[in-house]
C-alpha cells in the first residue's frame, strides 16, 4: 500500500480541495449549523461519521453492481447518482436505528443532524468523487474520512468566528446571514492560499 | 433495450433490499418510546418560546414524563394544563392568575414630544445608542418596536401615539418583549392587576417637567397617601410600586398631581356598605379584605364595613355573592385622609405614621 499517496489524497481534501471552502459543497449545513461551536462540532463528527461508511458503501455498490468486475454490463452513467443517494438514505436510516439501541448517548448527542446530512450534498460528492477519481476501497475510505475531517474544520473555524461576531458591533443591515457570507467568503479566499500545496 | 432491463432489475432489486435490511433493523433495533410524550407535545403551543426554562416543547414534554410540573407553558395557558393534566392523571396546583405585559411609561408623542429627528434604522436599541434617544424623557418608551418585532404571539402593536399596546388576549407572558426592552418600561403582572405607576424617569421634578407630561415628579402624594406600609417607596426621585405589598385600591391614582399612576376601575371607586338584610354572613368579604375593615367572621355574625379603616380597594364587592355590598359613598379624594392610616400587612396593624 502506497502511504504517500494516501496522504497525499488526506491533506488534499482536508486543505487544498477542502470541500466548503474549494469545492463548495455542503454549504447549507456550513451556514446553518455554524452558529453555536456545539452544535457545530456534532455536526462534524456526524458527517465524519457517514462520510466514512457511505465512501465504503458506495464503492462496493459501484463495483459489484453498477460495473461489475465481470464486465458484462456498465451502469455508472445512467444510475450512479440515483442508486448512491438510494444507498446513503437508506444507510443513514440504518446507522440511526442501529445507534439509538446500540449507542443512545451518542444518538443523543448527535441528535437531528445525523438524519440532516442524509440529502447533504457533500456526501453525494465524497462518493461520486472517489469513483470518479478512481480510488480503490481503502483510498476512497481514507477520501470519505479526510473530507469530513476538512468540512468539520470549515465548520468550527466558521462556529468560532461566529460566536464571535455574536457580541462584536455589525451594523444592522449586515446582521446575521450577510455577516456570515462575507465571513465564509473570507475563509473561502484564505484557503485558497494552500492551492499551491500539492504540486500534481 | 437490455441495459434499460439492467437498470430497472438492478435499482429494484437494491431498493428492496434496502427496504428489508431497514425493516428488520426496525424490528431488531426497535427502542421503546413512552407514547406520552408524543400526546404531550401535541397540546403544547410549539412555539418553542422557551417560557417553561427547557429549550423547546419536545424537552418539556419529556421532562413532564419525568416528573416536572405541568404548569410551566404560560403561552399555553390553561388549555395546555388541562391537556397534559389528562395525560399525566394529576393536576396543577393552585392556578396561578394568567400574566400579562405591561408598559409604564405614558408618555406618548404628544405628552413627552421628541427632542430631535431620528433618522437612523427603526429600532429602540440602536436609538439607545445615539446619545440616550430622541425622545426628551431618556428614560420613557421610544415607540420603536423591539417589543413588537420580538413577539412571537403578534401580540404587541405599536400604536399611532409611538406606543406598545399590549393586546391582552393573546399575550401569554413568555417575557420576550421584557428582555428586548432596552429601557425596561415593560413589566409582568397579573392580568386583573388594576393600578400602575407608569413612570420610571428618575430625574429631578424640574427636569421630568420640561420633558413629560406625565411624568412623575416625585411629590411624594401617593407616598403619604397610600393607605399600606411600603407599598409605595420614594426612591431617586421616583415613586415606585411595590407589586407584592400592593392591594390595587387606587389611592395613589387619585391623589397623583400629573396622572401618572392610572387606575382600570377609578370611576367605580367608593366606599362599600353592606346591606344587613341581603348578607349572609358568609366570612368571603371578611377574608378577602386587605386591611381587616370588615366585622365579622363569628357564624351568624352579619358583616359590617369600618367605614374609618375602608379603602375602598372593592375586593369585598368583587367577591360578594349575594349582591349585599352597595357602592354608595365618595371616597374622600383629599390625601389628608389617609395620611395617617397605614397598615402594616404583615403584622396585621393599623400603625400611625
Amino acid at each position: 500500500m502506497d502511504f504517500g499517496r494516501l496522504f497525499v489524497i488526506a491533506i488534499s481534501a482536508i486543505f487544498v480541495n477542502n470541500f466548503v471552502l474549494a469545492r463548495f459543497l455542503g454549504i447549507c449545513p456550513y451556514l446553518g449549523v455554524s452558529k453555536k461551536w456545539d452544535s457545530a462540532l456534532g455536526m462534524g463528527i456526524a458527517v465524519i461519521f457517514v462520510m466514512t461508511l457511505a465512501s465504503f458503501i458506495t464503492w462496493i455498490v459501484q463495483h459489484f453492481l453498477l460495473a461489475p468486475p465481470s464486465g458484462k454490463y456498465d451502469l455508472t452513467d445512467i444510475l450512479q447518482t440515483i442508486a448512491f443517494i438510494l444507498t446513503i438514505a437508506a444507510l443513514v436510516q440504518f446507522v440511526e436505528i442501529v445507534m439509538k439501541k446500540a449507542m443512545p448517548d451518542l444518538y443523543k448527542a448527535l441528535g437531528i443532524y445525523l438524519p440532516l446530512i442524509t440529502t447533504n450534498c457533500a456526501i453525494l460528492g465524497v462518493t461520486l468523487l472517489n469513483i470518479k477519481n478512481d480510488y480503490n476501497l481503502i483510498e476512497s475510505i481514507v477520501f470519505g474520512i479526510s473530507a469530513g475531517v476538512g468540512f468539520t474544520l470549515a465548520l468550527l473555524m466558521m462556529a468560532s468566528i461566529r460566536e464571535r461576531l455574536e457580541s462584536a458591533k455589525v451594523p444592522k443591515v449586515f446582521k446575521g446571514i450577510a455577516i456570515a457570507l462575507i465571513v465564509a467568503a473570507l475563509m473561502s479566499l484564505s484557503f485558497t492560499g494552500f492551492s499551491g500545496l500539492i504540486a500534481e | 433495450m437490455t441495459l434499460i432491463l439492467i437498470s430497472i432489475v438492478v435499482l429494484v432489486s437494491l431498493g428492496v433490499l434496502f427496504g428489508i435490511a431497514l425493516g428488520v433493523a426496525n424490528k431488531v433495533f426497535y427502542v421503546k418510546e413512552d407514547p406520552r410524550i408524543a400526546k404531550i407535545e401535541e397540546s403544547l403551543p410549539g412555539a418553542n418560546c422557551g417560557a417553561c426554562g427547557y429549550p423547546g416543547c419536545a424537552a418539556y414534554a419529556e421532562a413532564v414524563i419525568k416528573g416536572e410540573d405541568i404548569d410551566k407553558c404560560t403561552p399555553g395557558g390553561k388549555d395546555a394544563i388541562a391537556a397534559l393534566g389528562e395525560v399525566m392523571g394529576k393536576k396543577a396546583g393552585k392556578q396561578k392568575t394568567r400574566k400579562i405585559a405591561y408598559l409604564i411609561c405614558q408618555g406618548d408623542r404628544e405628552l413627552a414630544p421628541r427632542r430631535s429627528e431620528y433618522t437612523g434604522v427603526k429600532s429602540c436599541a440602536e436609538v439607545k445608542l445615539v446619545g440616550g434617544g430622541d425622545k426628551s424623557c431618556s428614560y420613557g418608551c421610544f415607540g420603536y418596536g423591539d417589543c413588537e418585532d420580538v413577539c412571537p404571539f403578534d401580540a404587541i402593536h405599536i400604536m399611532e401615539n409611538g406606543l406598545p399596546e399590549v393586546d391582552e388576549q393573546k399575550c401569554t407572558a413568555c417575557g420576550k418583549c421584557i428582555v428586548a426592552c432596552p429601557q425596561n418600561v415593560l413589566i409582568l403582572q397579573p392580568v386583573d392587576k388594576e393600578v400602575l405607576i407608569r413612570c420610571v424617569n428618575h430625574e429631578p421634578a424640574k427636569d421630568v417637567m420640561k420633558e413629560c407630561k406625565v411624568g412623575c415628579i416625585s411629590c411624594s402624594m401617593c407616598f403619604r397617601a397610600c393607605p399600606i406600609d411600603g407599598a409605595i417607596t420614594m426612591e431617586d426621585n421616583l415613586a415606585i410600586m411595590h407589586y407584592e405589598e400592593c392591594v390595587d385600591c387606587g389611592i395613589c391614582a387619585q391623589v397623583c398631581p400629573k396622572n401618572s399612576i392610572t387606575d382600570k376601575r377609578s370611576q367605580e371607586r367608593k366606599i362599600p356598605v353592606i346591606n344587613e338584610e341581603k348578607c349572609n354572613a358568609c366570612t368571603l368579604c371578611y377574608r378577602k379584605c386587605p386591611v381587616d375593615a370588615i366585622i365579622g367572621g363569628k357564624p351568624k355574625e352579619k358583616h359590617v364595613i369600618k367605614e374609618e379603616q375602608c379603602i375602598g380597594c372593592l375586593k369585598c364587592y368583587d367577591v360578594c355573592r349575594f349582591d349585599a355590598i352597595d357602592l354608595v359613598k365618595e371616597r374622600p379624594k383629599t390625601i389628608e385622609f389617609y395620611k395617617d392610616k397605614k397598615y402594616n400587612r404583615t403584622d396585621g396593624e393599623h400603625v400611625k405614621k
